[in-house]
């Protein structure tokens, strides 16, 4: 039985099916990704699951437990990190983050504690007494996070916590989430950036319009698609002949010339981007750089549903 | 009590708005009240408006009317020319004006003996139409003594009769001042200041109780607020608390203010603490209403701004209807009349009237029980506005529907 | 700078609230103010005082005062006449005290054995700032033994004065002496003052355009306001539009109000209605210039227009807006404070449109209009130095 337990889910808002037939396990010390583009169902998901919003059809149930408005021995274990920014313009990051964690902690020795610790965890010691107008984006979502984790809940809801955000600050706080799994919290993370869900999903679900596309780790989603690696080469004349004879090989998916670059997918196998510079160069074309990535979680969304994840 | 802690942080951050509002608008009350003079009397001091003479006739008449008219009157000299009179008239410092025109005494004089009609002084009245009237009745009563001296007497020689006539007018009726029982005027400026305390209460706890709900109740902090194990009631019901706090201070304010000599509760406390308690209590009992009023308004969704700009507009359009600038209920037209009666603050104003004109208790409790059934009404109306829209963001609302 | 004076204009009058609070309040104000003040004149004019009368033997004996009694009384005026009182009869000095207590009378009137009339006023009205009316009974009263005893010593000097019934119809026969004139270009009204003050009040809300449009330029009270910073424009090129356009919506806002208050009210501004709207230009524009200033303190937003709001209440206070403490106030500041009346639009701008109505020359207006340039001008000086192009140490 997994710490969340999604059947059959679905939320309409009139025509509009923003769930549809949605089911979703999660099981407990995963970091379970939820990805999808704009408008996928993915805050919806977070929303029916918090009982922040009526569904149509369905059942929730977390810690084994079926999940309601008023189960707030439930919502006590759980924490969330909403997209945008949930805190009190008015109160300092300090106040902001006690705040938060007096809702779920009531000992008042214990609180002081934890909310030292996250604001610790989130380094925004020296910005304690700031208020939220005053941070910029990347400490502003650290206090964002900090409010959401503080009391130590063994299942957090991350939506989008790094859009707009930093480098430096989306690395941190992406360690920081491998941190809390690290230290028992299960996570369910939304995103729309497959980077990040590839960098630290231990479990990944691709949804569009509210319903589940693929489900498996990263390397069992990345088997759908039987790209091996896709390349580009850059020659040094462009030479349109080479296009049909790269076309001719086995193990080449696809292949294009824009300008001076060669652009071609590889099927998964043992043959690769090797055979191909040997053919060019038994062809007598030269060429410049060479660059090969494995498939993307973006190829896995195209290849199902034929268009971007990131539109 | 999270939730309490930090709605009266809240507040507390906001005290630019508890300042202007609370602090400001009950000044603004004391202010008004230092300017009034209004002393208990024991005795009866007639009164002695500002009066001025024009004479351009110079008859041993019109002198004998100046020389009266300055016994019962504060004399004003004014220059005979237009500019003057305008400016005097204007500006209010002279409400009364006698022009007495040129050969008014041989007129005069020619009438009594029947030759021909009376003559007229011209007079020029300001604002007070009591004052016009009364300098009226002493100029008549002068004139008119004059002139049944010279009646009864033709042959007299006219400054005998004026100073016969002087001497008749000098009479005047005893006098007893009557304390009624019930009736106590002499704590006027603490009952006028005690209905002043609504306007700054109506405006200060309207913006602060519709501040504080409002953060609450907004965007993602109230996500955040519903998430957590804290059941949404119980939350309310700290905020509400915090706000009933704040309700206390802003009321203990309110009494701190009347405690200032200038606004005569002081008076009244020593003099009827009975009547102060009650007082204070119609006031807190009233404060009520603004808490409910922002509570209503919190749950509408409007921006501060716009918060703001309701709170005033309420607290003044309030504070007008119920005739808590004036004195005088009486003096409101029959259709306001009919409007105040659907507002609140009227019926707060009135039940201080009961305590000022002694009406019997009863009279007292029933307007503050309206009082009261307009904060529980005002109150359910928010609640209910609250539950409407929370419907329409679940059912596919602002929030809900945004990009997941 | 056409499209910098036309986009703040657009903006201005988007903002609900800000227009809200800007329109709404005034003409609201000025509806309630007629509904309650509106009809003063009429109301102080023909309120007769009510009286208690003492009618035992000894009132019944004199010779003439129950009828002059009942003459100036509700019941006995003439049909072309106004009653002075409104009297309540009772038999009795206990009765009559009663009386007094159940009810709002000014006092009662007893008659002793002499014949000579005695006034026992409502310790209420027994001040001379509330007792104007007790002081009309009193001289009516006074009157009366007056005239009675001059009579009685005229008769004792002569008895013969009584024989002669012709004589004593002369005698008995008042004449009224005086009568009203105005020496002002227009009738005196106690409302207005009221209407003038409402009108000022919302002239100086004003501010709160202008207050709007600086803050979306300021780098430091928004990040539109940074975002308009950086352009490629001098400062003077963002502010002066952005001030012109707050000037205009301001000014087109008092003339819905002026409408308002002329045609609905019939508020009478002394005909002079191009003077009317010079004076609503020129305080506009001190307004304008006040909000420009506050809208450039760093400041939060709410704080401003708290700011806004109380300054009008303060100043309107000050220019005799409450009703009648509130012009005596206003009065007495002025004499003991005439810096402060100077400085204070809302005053200003109502003893503008006083000075119209009231005297025949412009000398009067003319003060109150360079009081608000100056205003103008101070605000002007003050709000440039904020608005310089600058760089703060933190936004």
């Amino acid at each position: 039985m997994g710490l969340v337990e999604i059947h059959d889910l679905t939320k309409r808002y009139k025509e509009l099916v923003a769930l549809d037939h949605f089911n979703l396990s999660i099981e407990q010390g995963e970091i379970f990704g939820l990805l999808g583009p704009n408008g996928s169902g993915k805050t919806t998901a977070i929303n029916c699951m918090l009982q922040l919003l009526t569904y149509d059809r369905g059942t929730i149930e977390l810690f084994g437990e079926p999940m309601s408005p008023t189960r707030y021995d439930l919502k006590r274990r759980i924490g969330i990190v909403p997209q945008n920014m949930a805190v009190f313009e008015t109160l300092s990051v300090h106040e902001n983050i006690d705040y938060f964690c007096s809702l779920y902690v009531s000992n008042a020795n214990r609180r002081k504690a934890l909310v030292a610790e996250a604001i610790d965890f989130v380094d925004l010691g020296d910005y304690r007494k700031f208020r939220p107008r005053k941070l910029s984006g990347g400490l502003a979502r650290r206090l964002n996070i900090a409010c959401g984790i503080a009391h130590k809940p063994e299942l957090i809801f991350f939506d989008e916590p790094t859009v707009a955000v930093d480098p430096q600050s989306r690395n941190a706080i992406l360690e920081g989430i491998q941190r809390l799994n690290q230290e028992g919290s299960t996570v369910l993370y939304t995103s729309h950036y497959m980077e990040e869900v590839e960098q630290i999903c231990t479990r990944i679900m691709i949804l569009d319009h509210g319903q589940q596309l693929a489900l498996g780790t990263n390397s069992e989603l990345k088997g759908l698609v039987d790209i091996g690696e896709k390349v580009e080469i850059e020659l040094a004349t462009p030479d349109p002949s080479v296009v049909a004879a790269i076309q001719a090989l086995q193990h080449v998916a696809g292949v294009s010339l824009e300008g001076n670059a060669l652009k071609l997918t590889c099927l998964r196998g043992a043959r690769g981007v090797g055979e191909i510079l040997d053919l060019l160069h038994s062809s007598g074309v030269t060429y410049g750089r060479v660059y090969s990535e494995p498939p993307t979680l973006n190829d896995v969304f195209l290849a199902i549903t034929g268009k971007e994840l990131r539109d | 009590m999270p939730a309490f802690r930090t709605a009266l942080k809240l507040i507390i951050r906001h005290w630019p708005n508890v300042l202007l509002y609370v602090v400001g608008l009950g000044m603004l009350g004391v202010f008004i009240l230092a300017s009034v003079n209004l002393t208990s009397v024991a005795t009866f001091s007639q009164a002695k408006p500002n009066v001025a003479v024009i004479d351009r006739d110079h008859s041993a008449l019109s002198e004998g009317l100046t020389d009266y008219l300055a016994t019962r009157s504060t004399p004003v000299t004014l220059e005979d020319n237009t500019q003057a009179l305008q400016d005097a008239t204007a500006k209010n410092t002279t409400p009364y004006i006698v022009i007495v025109p040129a050969g008014f005494g041989e007129a005069f004089q020619a009438a009594v003996a029947g030759s021909s009609p009376a003559p007229v002084l011209d007079t020029v009245v300001n604002y007070s139409a009591f004052t016009g009237q009364y300098m009226d009745q002493v100029t008549n009563a002068y004139l008119n003594a004059v002139r049944m001296v010279l009646t009864a007497e033709p042959d007299m020689p006219l400054d005998q009769a004026l100073s016969q006539a002087a001497t008749a007018t000098d009479q005047q009726v005893p006098v007893e001042v009557v304390e009624v029982e019930g009736a106590k005027s002499i704590y006027y400026k603490a009952y006028f200041f005690f209905r002043w305390t609504a306007y700054p209460l109506t405006a200060g706890l309207m913006v602060l109780v519709a501040m504080v709900f409002s953060t609450f109740l907004s965007g993602e902090v109230r996500r955040r607020n519903l998430s957590s194990p804290l059941p949404p009631s119980r939350m309310s019901s700290q905020v509400a608390i915090a706000c009933v706090t704040l309700v206390l201070f802003a009321w203990l304010f309110m009494l701190l203010l009347a405690l200032i000599p200038a606004t005569g509760g002081l008076d009244l406390l020593q003099g009827e603490p009975g009547r102060f308690g009650i007082l204070a209590l119609a006031a807190l009992i009233y404060a009520l209403v603004p808490l409910a009023i922002g509570f209503l308004v919190a749950q509408t969704g409007m921006r501060s701004a716009a918060q703001n700009g309701l709170a005033n507009i309420v607290s003044l359009g309030f504070a007008f209807l119920s005739g808590i600038f004036m004195d005088d209920l009486s003096l409101m037209g029959d259709t306001v009349l009919k409007i105040a009666h659907a507002t609140p603050t009227f019926w707060f104003s009135k039940a201080t009237f009961a305590v000022q004109e002694g009406a019997p208790m009863s009279t007292f409790w029933a307007y503050n029980g309206v009082v009261l059934l307009f904060a529980a009404a005002i109150f359910a109306v928010g609640l209910m506005v609250g539950r409407l829209r929370t419907q329409t963001a679940d059912a596919g609302g602002n929030l809900a529907a945004a990009p997941a | 700078m056409g499209t910098t004076f036309l986009t703040t204009i657009k903006t201005l009058v988007r903002q609900r609230d800000v227009l809200l609070w800007a329109i709404a309040f005034p003409l609201v104000l000025s509806t309630l103010i007629y509904a309650m003040l509106g009809n003063l004149d009429e109301a102080y004019a023909i309120d007769p005082v009510d009286l208690v009368v003492v009618d035992d033997a000894t009132y019944q004996a004199t010779t003439g005062l129950p009828e002059m009694i009942t003459a100036l009384s509700v019941e006995g005026v003439q049909a072309d006449g106004t009653a002075l009182l409104d009297i309540t009869y009772v038999d009795s000095d206990e009765a009559a005290r009663q009386t007094l207590a159940d009810g709002d009378y000014v006092g009662f009137i007893t008659v002793d054995a002499s014949g000579e009339p005695a006034f026992h006023v409502d310790a209420r009205y027994a001040s001379s700032t509330t007792g104007t009316r007790a002081s009309i009974v009193k001289i009516v009263l006074d009157q009366y033994w007056q005239t009675a005893s001059l009579v009685g010593a005229m008769g004792q000097a002569d008895p013969e004065l009584f024989s002669d019934p012709a004589l004593l119809e002369k005698l008995a026969t008042e004449v009224s002496y005086t009568q009203r004139t105005s020496v002002t270009a227009n009738p005196v009204s106690d409302s207005l003052a009221y209407m003038y003050s409402s009108l000022a009040f919302s002239v100086v809300m004003m501010m709160t355009f202008a207050l709007a449009a600086i803050e979306d330029i300021q780098a430091n009270t928004s990040a539109l306001g940074a975002r308009r910073s950086l352009a490629g424009q001098s400062k003077i090129r963002t502010l002066a539009p952005a001030i012109a356009a707050s000037w205009t919506v301001g000014f087109g806002v008092q003339l819905i109000g002026y409408t308002y208050v002329k045609f609905a009210f019939g508020t009478s501004f002394g005909g002079k209605d191009p003077a009317v709207l010079l004076t609503l230009a020129v305080g506009v524009l001190a307004m304008t210039f006040t909000g420009a200033f506050v809208g450039s303190l760093p400041i939060a937003s709410g704080a401003k227009s708290g700011i806004t709001a109380t300054l009008s209440c303060f100043l309107s206070l000050f220019a005799g807006l409450y009703g009648t403490f509130a012009q005596d106030l206003a009065e007495s500041a002025a004499e003991n404070a005439p810096l402060f009346a100077l400085a204070n639009p809302a005053r200003q701008v109502t003893q503008a449109f006083h000075a119209l109505y009231y005297y025949d020359g412009y000398q009067q207006f003319g003060q109150a209009i360079l009081a608000l340039l100056a205003l103008a001008g101070v605000f002007f000086v003050l709000s440039t130095l904020m608005l310089r192009r600058k760089r703060y140490a933190s936004l």
